[in-house]
C-alpha cells in the first residue's frame, strides 16, 4: 500500500488497531475448531460400531431377518454416539465461551479507568487538532500564477495538516469504541456490535464532514475544474492518495487531467493515488465493455453463409441444396444459442468476481481492515444433537 | 456367495461315510483363508479408526489446555498492567498536562499564521510551527496509547 511521504505514526497507528482485542480473534477460532473436533471423535466410535456389526453379520452367515435387526442396531447405535458427539462438542464449546465471557468482564472492570482516560485524553487533543484543521480547510490558497515548488509545497503543508487531523479522529474512534465493547463485557454481553474503526472510516467522516454525504466525486470534480483558487479541503482532496481514490471508488470513471489548469495537474502528478486507481479500473473497465456474444453471433453469420454457398453451388439438386439448408441453419442456429447461454453465464460470474476484487483492492487502498465474523452465540445442545441423530 | 460355498464345503467333508477328498480339505483352507482375510481387514479397519480417534482426542485436550492457559495468562497480564498504570498515574497526569500545555500554545500560535498569505516566508512558518506541533501530537499520542489495552 502507498502512502503520501508526510504519514507520521500512521504504521504506529496501524499496529496498534491490530494488536487490539489479537486474543478475541485467537482464542474463537481455536473455539470454533474444537467444536468441528470433538464429533470427529465421535463419528469414529460410530463408525467402529458399524463397522464390527456389518463385519459380524458378514463372517457370521446369518439370516436376513437377523441380520436385518442387527444393522437396524447398528444404525442406532452409530446415530446416538454422534448425536451425543455433537451434544458433548456444543457443551464444551458453551462451557469455553461462558470462561472467556467471565475473563472479558474482568478484564473490563480492571480496565475501565484506563479507557475512560484514554478518551478524554484524546478527545481534548482531537478539539484542538480538529479547530485547526477546520480553519485550514476553509482557508483560501491562490496557486493560479505559482509555478511547481511553490503548488507542491503548499500541497505538502496542508497534507501534514490532513494526516494530523487523520490520526487523531483514528485514535478517537479506537478509544470510543474499545469504550463501547468494554461496557458491554460489564454488561454480560460478547460484544457492543460497533464496527471496528479503521482508516476507511475515517477517510469517510472526513470526506463527509469536509463535502457533504455522498458529494465526494462531485467535490472532486468541482476541484479538478479549478482554475487554481481553492479552498485548503480542495488541495488535500487533490493531494491525498487515500482521499482522491475513496471519492472515486463505486464511480469506474477513466479519469484524464491532462485538460485541467496546470495547479491542477501539478497537484494530480505527486498523487500516487491516481495512477493506482486507473491500473485497478482500467482493466474492469475493458473487461465490462467486452462483449463476447457479438464474436459467436459474428461467427454464425459466416457460418450461415457458408451453408448457403455450399447449397448453391455444390449440390446439383435445388430440393436437396434447400433441405440441407434448413438442416444446416436449425443446427447452427442451436449450437449458437447454447453457446451464448453457456458464454454469458460465465462473463457475468467472471465480471462479478472481478468487480469484486477490484472493490476490495480499493478499499484496502483506502484503509480498510477486513475484521473476521467471529461468531459469539451459545449454541443448543439439545437441537444440535438431535440435528445429528436424524440427519 | 463365498458363505454359501463355505456351507457347501464343510457339508461335503462332514457327510458320513463319504471321505473327503483333497480337494476338499483344500477348499476347506481357502475358506479358512478367506474368513481369516475378512477378520483382518476389519480388525485394520477399526485399529486405524481407534488410531485416528486417539490422535484427535489428544489434538482437543492439547487446544483446550491452551486456550486455558492463555485465558489465564491474559488475567495475570491484566492485573499486572493496572498495578502498573496505578503505579504511574501521578507521572502520566504529569506528562500530560505538559503536552497539552504545549499544545495550547502552538495551535494558538499556529492558528494566527494560517491565512491566504502563501509567501516563502509565510509557508516557512507554518512549517517550523508544524514540525513541533507533530513532535507534541506524537508524544500525546504515545502516552494515549500506552493506556490502550493490547488484549
Amino acid at each position: 500500500m502507498e502512502y503520501n511521504q508526510n504519514i507520521g505514526n500512521l504504521q504506529e497507528y496501524e499496529q496498534l488497531l491490530a494488536n487490539v482485542k489479537s486474543l478475541e480473534t485467537e482464542i474463537m477460532p481455536q473455539l470454533e475448531m474444537l467444536g468441528r473436533e470433538i464429533p470427529e471423535i465421535y463419528k469414529g466410535y460410530a463408525k467402529v460400531v458399524k463397522t464390527s456389526i456389518s463385519a459380524a453379520i458378514d463372517i457370521l452367515s446369518v439370516k436376513d431377518s437377523t441380520a436385518n435387526k442387527m444393522y437396524l442396531a447398528a444404525e442406532i447405535g452409530a446415530r446416538t454416539l454422534e448425536a451425543f458427539g455433537e451434544w458433548k462438542a456444543v457443551r464444551e464449546h458453551n462451557k469455553m465461551l461462558d470462561r472467556f465471557m467471565a475473563t472479558k468482564r474482568s478484564i473490563a472492570e480492571l480496565n475501565m479507568s484506563k479507557i475512560d482516560k484514554a478518551l478524554s485524553e484524546s478527545d481534548k487533543t482531537f478539539i484542538r487538532v480538529k479547530n485547526l484543521f477546520k480553519t485550514v480547510a476553509a482557508n483560501k490558497y491562490d496557486l493560479r500564477s505559482e509555478g511547481k515548488d511553490k503548488i507542491e509545497r503548499v500541497s505538502n503543508l496542508l497534507l501534514r495538516y490532513l494526516v494530523l487531523y487523520r490520526t487523531n479522529l483514528f485514535i478517537l474512534n479506537l478509544c470510543g469504541y474499545l469504550k463501547a465493547e468494554y461496557s458491554a463485557w460489564i454488561n454480560n454481553r460478547q460484544t457492543s456490535g460497533q464496527t471496528r474503526t479503521d482508516y476507511y472510516i475515517v477517510n469517510d467522516m472526513i470526506l463527509n464532514d469536509l463535502f457533504g454525504k455522498n458529494n465526494h466525486y462531485n467535490a472532486l470534480e468541482q476541484a479538478a475544474d479549478s482554475d487554481g483558487l481553492l479552498s485548503g479541503a480542495q488541495i488535500m482532496l487533490l493531494s491525498d492518495p487515500q482521499l482522491t481514490v475513496y471519492s472515486l471508488k463505486d464511480t469506474l470513471v477513466q479519469i484524464d487531467f491532462e485538460r485541467s489548469n496546470f495547479p491542477i495537474r501539478i497537484l494530480l502528478s505527486q498523487n500516487s493515488g491516481i495512477p493506482y486507481y486507473l491500473n485497478q479500473v482500467t482493466p474492469l473497465l475493458d473487461r465490462l465493455l467486452f462483449d463476447p456474444e457479438r464474436k459467436i453471433i459474428r461467427n454464425a453469420w459466416i457460418f450461415v453463409g457458408i451453408l448457403v454457398l455450399l447449397c448453391v453451388f455444390l449440390v446439383p439438386n435445388p430440393i436437396w441444396g434447400l433441405n440441407l439448408g434448413i438442416l444446416g441453419a436449425i443446427a447452427i442456429y442451436r449450437i449458437t444459442k447454447s453457446s451464448l447461454k453457456k458464454v454469458r453465464i460465465t462473463h457475468v460470474t467472471n465480471t462479478i468476481e472481478a468487480v469484486s476484487a477490484t472493490d476490495e483492492s480499493i478499499e484496502s487502498y483506502c484503509g480498510k481492515v477486513y475484521q473476521p465474523e467471529i461468531d459469539y452465540t451459545r449454541k443448543d445442545a439439545l437441537t444440535a444433537s438431535l440435528k445429528a441423530f436424524f440427519n | 456367495m463365498e458363505n454359501f460355498e463355505d456351507e457347501k464345503v464343510l457339508e461335503r467333508i462332514e457327510r458320513p461315510g463319504v471321505p473327503a477328498t483333497i480337494e476338499d480339505y483344500k477348499q476347506l483352507g481357502e475358506c479358512a483363508e478367506r474368513m481369516l482375510n475378512k477378520v483382518s481387514g476389519v480388525v485394520d479397519n477399526i485399529t486405524g479408526t481407534i488410531v485416528h480417534i486417539k490422535e484427535i482426542s489428544a489434538q482437543v485436550e492439547l487446544e483446550t489446555a491452551r486456550m486455558e492457559r492463555a485465558i489465564d495468562a491474559l488475567m495475570i497480564k491484566a492485573q499486572r498492567d493496572i498495578q502498573i498504570y496505578e503505579k504511574s498515574l501521578p507521572i502520566l497526569e504529569k506528562q500530560f498536562e505538559r503536552c497539552h500545555d504545549r499544545m495550547d500554545k502552538l495551535m494558538d500560535k499556529s492558528m494566527e499564521l494560517i491565512s491566504t498569505d502563501i509567501s516563502d516566508n509565510s509557508l516557512q512558518r507554518q512549517e517550523a510551527m508544524m514540525s513541533l506541533i507533530e513532535i507534541t501530537n506524537n508524544s500525546l499520542n504515545s502516552l494515549i496509547a500506552k493506556l490502550i489495552p493490547q488484549y
